[in-house]
């Protein structure tokens, strides 16, 4: 018995000076590491900044802040109406509309644009010449770097009825008879965002899944060739396997975004033409909100949308750990 | 770690809270400086040099100070001021509110008359009452007010701010005709093709027109030269100013049989309007949809265009550069009629305004800033930056100051360069076209000036006034609000179906566009205009205001030179008699 109790004290006296020694530790490494600390207290600022303190707006989408000058003094004294600009927007004439370009436009960009740079730096893995791998690289980052006000302007120049080079070559070459109003025809406007993501966004997007094939392991590539694996049986049991993880979670950062989209990439192509086509969440919000000034049902829009956002992350996120057994928490 | 970040972001919703935290309904402090004497034009007596931050809410205002200029540093020996303007790149309004909810707004604002904002930002104490301003700083403004411009912008009281385009009755007559605000116009040379023809139709029909526009185009497109049968002005939020236009040549009424208000897009004229461009636009003789300002602008340029029903005076540099060009493209006004063959009636380029100047509760010399306005609300500040220096770029013509002419030294420098020194034109925040355009001198007008003035002025045989439709409304009420919310609301569903009415089975689209507005109030805001017009017609003791309805209406026909009129009526090509040169 005593020599258990002795025991007990010993072990309870080395868990104390553990614990110690790790505080010491910890102050320690706070006093040498201040760079590492400086940069991350920065990003929680920038965080509790930009992401926590608007959250406080939220109480807009419950108050009567339409149409005020003074948004402060609208969360601040204006009357509390419950639901009802949450009401306002689901009674809408335009919400079926705008619902549906947002999940359509999105889901068609997730089903098309989200493979497409996987695709891509599987297919850039596999080629063989590398100055030619470099340049097909460089020329697909390029568009990248141009913003989307330029690009758009590009696209629109190109694409337009009357003035544009695309028509007249395709008027001239005899495939259509009269010009095709690209962006004003509303059947071709969820194809010209997808195109112009896809020439714009495929390029960068391939990096990140290009240095996530750099990592998988030459070994495996060595065992699959000795066991007579071809180049597509590599590519599907060793490559993809191999980058699972980062496809998945990229995966579900797209599920969770589904509402959002690229806002300039709309706004630049958005005429009154193509409106009922090209209306989604985002856009309405900025429009109802900033330019309109109807700030609580702008605010509700947004908030409505977050929460759908919010339990598609969690919906994708289990489904994720129950078919791949992997998920981002 | 957990709760150093919890505090933090409870103080980071904490300083959200505080952040641009004023209390509502601030009240206005007028600073403490001596009243102004009535004695003397108030600017004189300025007496110190100042700079005033001045916002124009238009992106096509693209002058940025007067300081670089030679009108502006006469308006600075003057009134002692500079100004620097910024305006906002879009034309979405977003700029304003955020420095409105920011409280960032600068000395001086100049916003779109007929908007809500105005009347909402002298409701809440965000500027200064002007009357009230020149009452104490600027006596002398008080008189160069005309009073049925103040009592069409007056809010409650007190008068908020100052239009510019304004037309005022002290120099509009009733008798007098001024050009029409959009026009059709044709290329002249095709227009003569066509017209030519054995077998052409009368071009001012619906048919006639349509006929034109197909066999200009089968005779005059080849690889190297397109042809735009019929282009378009841009569909922008607040509408399509060329299905406005043509409904005015197909006149649509404001005004009922019986004298009542009617809102012209819901009239049969207008959806006949309507379905003649659906007709069009599915013979595939309408421009794009979709062009922008740009892609019309550079459409005129290049002379591609046969009719185009845009508003002229937004595109002068494109048709200037089409007469210009190596093909020297001119283009002369037409007139189409509906089907029962009515005469159009066209809106005159007399309004009520457009731009609205207001003095901010920002500004901290408001005393200084209405004697500004003092000056360039002068005939004396208009004749200043829009002709320039008097004996230096223009000199009275006669001993009565009835006319002005150019002096040597404009000409010349017109001619050799030296004249963007000035400034000229620039400066038209406060700008009075009532005043200005009759004065203006023709003599050293070059041959393409001349052709850009008379574009469309043989068509002021067929445009009249249309102020009456615009009716004063009571800004104080809390139905106001309501209403101008619900009209814009339903601006924005007219806006959004009006492509697809000419794209699409218009009828279905125009039902349901009209549905939808209702939904969202039309019926309460045309009751409410309704009720404001017939206000408007007894305060100025009109019974009809819809022009053909007026007794003294008659069919315009064309003018004798001495300016009688003969019983010859118009023709196609408007009236000559209204030629300048």
């Amino acid at each position: 018995m005593t020599e258990h109790i002795e025991i007990r004290e010993q072990e309870e006296g080395v868990q104390a000076r553990e614990n110690l020694s790790q505080k010491r530790r910890r102050r320690k490494m706070r006093k040498n590491d201040w760079e590492l600390q400086t940069m991350v207290w920065l990003g929680v600022l920038f965080v509790a900044v930009f992401c926590y303190a608007p959250l406080f707006g939220i109480i807009l989408a419950f108050k009567d802040g339409n149409n005020v000058l003074n948004i402060m003094n609208a969360i601040l004294y204006g009357d509390w109406v419950g639901w009802e600009n949450f009401r306002s927007f689901l009674a809408d004439g335009e919400f079926i509309d705008v619902m549906l370009n947002t999940l359509g436009l999105n889901g068609l960009m997730m089903l098309i644009n989200f493979p497409a740079p996987v695709l891509f730096a599987l297919l850039l893995n596999e080629l063989k010449p590398v100055r030619f791998k470099r340049t097909a690289q460089t020329i697909s980052y390029l568009p990248h770097f141009l913003s989307w006000v330029v690009f758009g302007g590009i696209i629109s120049a190109l694409v337009n009825t009357d003035t544009g080079v695309l028509n007249a070559l395709l008027v001239q070459s005899g495939l259509v008879s009269a010009p095709v109003d690209i962006i004003g025809d509303l059947k071709y406007f969820w194809g010209l965002i997808i195109v112009t993501s896809l020439i714009k966004g495929i390029g960068w997007g391939s990096i990140i899944y290009l240095a996530a094939i750099s990592g998988v392991s030459k070994d495996l590539y060595e065992a699959a060739e000795i066991d007579g694996a071809n180049r597509l049986q590599r590519v599907l049991h060793v490559t993809l396997p191999g980058i699972a993880p980062s496809v998945v979670t990229f995966f579900l950062l797209s599920v969770s975004g589904i509402l959002n989209s690229t806002v300039e990439h709309i706004l630049v192509f958005q005429t009154q033409t193509n409106l009922s086509r090209s209306q989604v969440i985002d856009t309405m919000v900025l429009q109802y909100g900033l330019n309109h000034g109807m700030y609580s049902y702008a605010t509700a829009i947004g908030l409505f949308k977050s929460v759908i956002a919010c339990g598609l992350l969690v919906m994708s996120n289990l489904l994720c750990k129950k078919l791949t057994g992997k998920g981002v928490y | 770690m957990k709760r150093a970040a919890a505090l933090l972001i409870a103080c980071m919703l904490g300083l959200a809270a505080l952040c641009g935290c004023t209390p509502p309904g601030s009240t206005l402090v007028y600073p403490d400086y001596p009243n102004t004497p009535a004695d003397n034009d108030s600017w004189t007596y300025i007496d110190e040099e100042f700079t005033i931050d001045w916002y124009v809410d238009y992106s096509w205002f693209t002058y940025q100070s007067t300081a670089a200029d030679i009108i502006g540093q006469r308006v600075k020996e003057l009134t002692g001021v500079t100004i620097n303007f910024t305006s906002p790149v879009q034309n979405d309004s977003t700029n304003l509110n955020l420095m409105i909810s920011g409280d960032t707004l600068p000395d001086v604002i100049s916003v779109r008359a007929y908007q809500q904002r105005p009347a909402q930002l002298a409701l809440e104490g965000y500027v200064y009452p002007v009357d009230e301003l020149a009452r104490r700083w600027a006596p002398t403004l008080l008189d160069r007010i005309e009073p049925d411009i103040a009592d069409y912008y007056s809010i409650g009281d007190h008068l908020y701010g100052l239009p510019n385009c304004a037309y005022s009755e002290k120099y509009v007559d009733k008798a007098d005709k001024w050009e029409p605000n959009g026009a059709m116009l044709v290329r002249k040379d095709w227009y003569e093709w066509y017209t030519s023809q054995p077998d052409a139709m009368d071009i001012t029909t619906k048919a006639g027109l349509k006929d034109a526009m197909t066999r200009v185009r089968a005779q005059f497109q080849t690889p190297s030269q397109r042809v735009v049968p019929m282009l378009l002005d841009e569909f922008t939020g607040e509408g399509n100013q060329s299905i406005t236009w043509l409904s005015q040549y197909f006149a649509a009424p404001f005004e009922d049989e019986n004298g009542n208000y009617v809102d012209s897009r819901f009239t049969d004229q207008y959806f006949e309007a309507l379905t003649y461009l659906s007709e069009l636009y599915g013979a595939g003789l309408l421009s794009g949809l979709s062009n922008d300002s740009d892609a019309i602008g550079q459409i005129i340029s290049r002379g591609e265009a046969f009719v185009t029903l845009v508003t002229p005076q937004n595109y002068t540099t494109n048709f200037t550069a089409a007469y210009r060009g190596s093909h020297n493209v001119e283009y002369i006004p037409l007139i189409v009629r509906n089907d029962a063959g009515d005469d159009p009636i066209l809106q005159d380029m007399t309004g009520r305004g457009w731009l609205l100047s207001m003095i901010t509760k920002n500004c901290e010399r408001p005393d200084l800033v209405i004697k500004v306005f003092d000056f360039l609300y002068s005939e004396e500040g208009q004749r200043l930056t829009n002709f320039g220096i008097e004996n230096d770029t223009w000199r009275w013509a006669d001993e009565e100051h009835t006319a002005i002419e150019w002096t040597d030294k404009y000409v010349t420098q017109k001619l050799n360069g030296g004249l963007e020194n000035y400034g000229l034109e620039q400066l038209n925040v406060l700008y009075n076209p009532a005043y200005v355009v009759p004065l203006m001198p023709v003599n050293a007008l070059q041959d393409y000036e001349l052709y850009i003035k008379n574009l469309k002025r043989p068509l002021s045989a067929f445009s009249y006034r249309y102020t009456m439709s615009w009716p004063k409304l009571d800004k104080t009420t809390d139905e106001y609000t309501s209403v101008v919310n619900a009209e814009a609301n339903c601006l924005a569903v007219w806006s959004e179906y009006l492509p697809d009415m000419i794209s699409g089975d218009t009828r279905t689209q125009y039902d349901t566009a009209i549905a939808q507005m209702q939904r969202r109030g039309l019926d309460n805001v045309l009751a409410y205009y309704a009720q404001a017009y017939a206000d408007g017609k007894t305060a100025a003791g009109v019974e009809r205001a819809w022009i053909p309805a007026a007794e003294e209406y008659v069919s315009p026909t064309l003018r004798n030179e001495d300016g009688s009129y003969s019983d010859t009526p118009v023709g196609a090509n408007g009236d000559p008699y209204y030629l300048l040169g």
